[in-house]
Parts: structure tokens; sequence; C-alpha cells
């Protein structure tokens, strides 16, 4: 039994470290394996089909979010896809909570981990990173496309620079030049 | 949250460096040393952690979209979507299976009945993805969504001998057969990844597996595989099977 959960253990460190590092095959297996399952709990509470995506996509970055700040390890897939229902169905929770004009009382609220599961970041650092991701839609293409190479697809500059044709002195030029136009673009949402 | 300073070329490429964590040893301590006594440095390196965040969920947001527009045309019958007469046709075929379904499970017995309540042919992997040398693999995937099992099965035994243990390909093999009533072969590739606890689709081929052995008649069997699933109804066969 030991060495069962030592192997699942093993699988599961190897799901971890490939959400870390944006595995799109993982990521993928991850999102629609779990969506069935979300989407059910949703429509059996009050929820509406066209209400589920949003929810669970949300859910879905704030897993991938503690991931990555190392705010949660699971010990075996299994945890991993039940924090994942856990997040989205909080946020559902919270959702039908916010909502007074509902006046519902969900399934099976026992307001477990909430506190746990939006923990990785205050108030002012989620609503920061929020604007950032609102505001890097306005990017152009191509700073889109080089900040995705090289931050989340962890493209080395070498890769990008030879992507675009480019030397590596400027690919890290133009890298910081996209940063800081996708400052201003936050900075201007503030003021 | 305003404290994000302007952050000149070089400082930003050092506090990159110490975020991405690509200073040697030294440099990191010495980093945090000049991070501990200066609250500007400080600043902006919280305000560089959290636009890398940013633009990471950012560019996640956009995978994601991507995968749930796969995820919801297998559910949408794309293919009836694109011919409406053969909408109907499929609709109409649909109520003569039910009906016809109805009228045999009459004549089932209990395992067989709570077998066609809780099968559900798995809906097949999104191909959209794949590199080139999955071609066949990717291929047959289709044929398997369309529902074609034998075209299906034909291409993935082809590429049985040069991955023997393969747990995506033994999966999809044994669910094929599943899906064609093969139960015996369906167990026989299920087991090969029900055994796997490294494999993604170990619960799932736990399930089909548990199945598989209630469609033969085999209750105890059928229990400790689906004992072992993650399916979101395992509770509620378990709970039928036990009584």
């Amino acid at each position: 039994m030991q060495q069962d959960n030592l192997i699942e253990q093993t699988g599961s460190r190897e799901m971890i470290n490939a959400i870390k590092a944006n595995d799109a095959t993982a990521l993928q297996m991850l999102y629609c394996n779990n969506y069935p399952k979300v989407e059910s709990y949703i429509l059996n509470n009050h929820g509406a089909r066209e209400q589920v995506k949003d929810i669970y996509q949300e859910a879905f970055i704030a897993m991938w979010r503690n991931i990555q700040l190392n705010k949660f390890n699971p010990e075996s897939d299994s945890a991993l896809q039940g924090y994942l229902f856990r997040i989205a169905k909080n946020k559902w929770i919270d959702h039908l909570r916010s909502d007074a004009r509902l006046n519902i009382v969900p399934l099976e609220d026992n307001g477990e981990e909430s506190g746990d599961i939006n923990g990785a970041l205050n108030n002012d650092e989620s609503e920061y990173v929020l604007m950032v991701r609102n505001n890097f839609k306005h990017l152009g293409e191509r700073c889109r496309d080089l900040i995705t190479k090289f931050y989340y697809n962890r493209q080395s500059l070498r890769q990008i620079a030879e992507f675009f044709n480019w030397t590596e002195a400027t690919a890290k030029n133009n890298k910081y030049r996209c940063l800081q136009q996708l400052r201003e673009l936050i900075k201007n949402t503030k003021s | 949250m305003n404290n994000h300073p302007e952050i000149p070329a070089n400082d930003f490429y050092e506090i990159e460096r110490y975020l991405l964590k690509e200073m040697t040893t030294q440099e990191q301590e010495d980093f945090e040393k000049k991070l501990s006594e200066d609250k500007t440095l400080t600043d902006s390196v919280n305000s560089t952690r959290l636009l890398i965040l940013g633009v990471q969920e950012a560019s996640l947001l956009a995978d994601i979209q991507h995968f749930h527009n796969t995820l919801t045309q297998p559910q949408q019958q794309t293919p009836a979507k694109v011919f409406p007469l053969k909408k109907w046709l499929a609709a109409a075929a649909v109520i003569i299976a039910v009906a016809a379904g109805a009228f045999l499970l009459l004549g089932k017995n209990s395992n067989e009945r709570l077998f066609a309540k809780y099968y559900k042919a798995d809906p097949g992997l999104i191909t959209a993805m794949s590199a080139s040398d999955n071609y066949t693999f990717d291929r047959a995937m289709i044929d398997y969504k369309t529902g074609d099992y034998n075209a299906a099965l034909q291409a993935w035994k082809t590429l049985l001998p040069a991955k023997p243990a393969n747990d995506t390909l033994n999966y999809f093999i044994g669910t094929a057969y599943l899906a064609l009533d093969k139960t015996g072969e369906a167990i026989t590739h299920l087991q090969k990844v029900a055994g796997s606890y490294q494999s993604y689709f170990m619960q799932d081929a736990c399930w089909y597996l548990g199945l598989a052995w209630l469609k033969r008649g085999q209750v105890q069997e059928a229990i400790g595989w689906i004992e072992k699933s993650g399916h979101p109804q395992k509770d509620a066969l378990l709970q039928q099977l036990k009584k």
C-alpha cells in the first residue's frame, strides 16, 4: 500500500511538473476531464450551462496559480482533481451568495477551505494581476507572441530570436519594451 | 496597489533573473541582501512578479479557450450540425435505437440493465494539437469519435507492437472494444492501464473495466474496479451493485 502511494505520488509530481511547465497536453487533459463534473454540479445547483464556462475557467486559473506559487502540493492526481472541483464549487457558491436576488442556499455548502484556496495573493495583488490579464489583449500581436513564448512557453531568447529573425539582444530589448507598453496600458487603466 | 515604480532596463533584467531563478547562489544571496535594504527594489520585484504572473495567466487563458472549443465539439455532435438532413436521420435513428433498446432491456438480466444505464462511451481525445508523427493515432481518434470503432481499432492495433505498454493506446483500444461489446478484449487492454498509477487514464480505465466485468456478470470483480475509479456515477452504481 505504501508502495502504491509512492507510485501515485510520483505520478502526481509528474503532473505538477507538467502544469508548472505549462505542458499543453497535461493542461488540456486536466481541463477536459474535469469539466463535466463541475458542469454537473453547477447545473444541479441553480446554474445554467452558459455560466459553467466562466466559473470553471476562473477555477482552473486559480488552481494553476496556486500550483505555480507552491501554495498547493497534491499527494495524488485525484487530490489535484478534487482540489480543482472544490475551487469551482466555492466560486459557484460565492456567485450564488453575491446574487441577493436569488436568495438561494446552495447544496453541500460547508464553506470548506475557501480561505486556503483563494489565499495565494492579497486583494490588491489579485486586482493588479487581473489588470495585467485584461490589458494583455490590447498589446500588439507581435508583443503578445513574444511575451507568451518567453514567459509561458519558456522558450529561450535564442529560440525567440531565431523565430522572429532577430538577434538575441533585439529579442531581449523588444521583450522589455513590450512589458513597458503593458505597464503603460495598466497605468492608463488605473488613472 | 500603488507600488509599481518605473524600472530601468538593467534593473529589470536583474529582477527577472532573480524571479526566474537564473541567478547563482552567491548572486541570489547578494540580491536578497540588497532587497532587504531597499524598499523601492522590493516594490519593483513584487510588481515584476505580478506582471509576469499576469502575462502567464493571460497566455493560459488563451490556451484554455482553445481547450474549451475542442471540448464542446463532440458534445454538440458536430457532423449532425453540418448536415441538417443527417441530423434528422440521426434523431430518428436514436429514437429507433432507444425504442429497440427499451424492448431488448425487458429481456436482459439486471447486470446488463445496469451496464446499459451507466455505460457511455469515452468521448475520445482532442486531436488538433498532436504532433505530425501521431497522425495514425489522431486519424483513428477521429474514427473513434464518429463511432467507427472498427476502423479506429484497425489503425491503433498497427501501432501497438511498437508501443505495447502505451497507456493511451491500450486505454482507447480497450474502450473501443467495449463499445463493440467485445468485453474479453476490452478487459485485456484496460487492465494494462487500470494497474498503472502513473497513467492519466488509470481511474477511467477502472470505470470501464468494472463495466466490462459487469457486462460479463462478474459483479464482485466489477465492484473492485469501480471502487478504484473516480467516475461521478461511481457511488450510485456501487450502491445498486451492493444491494
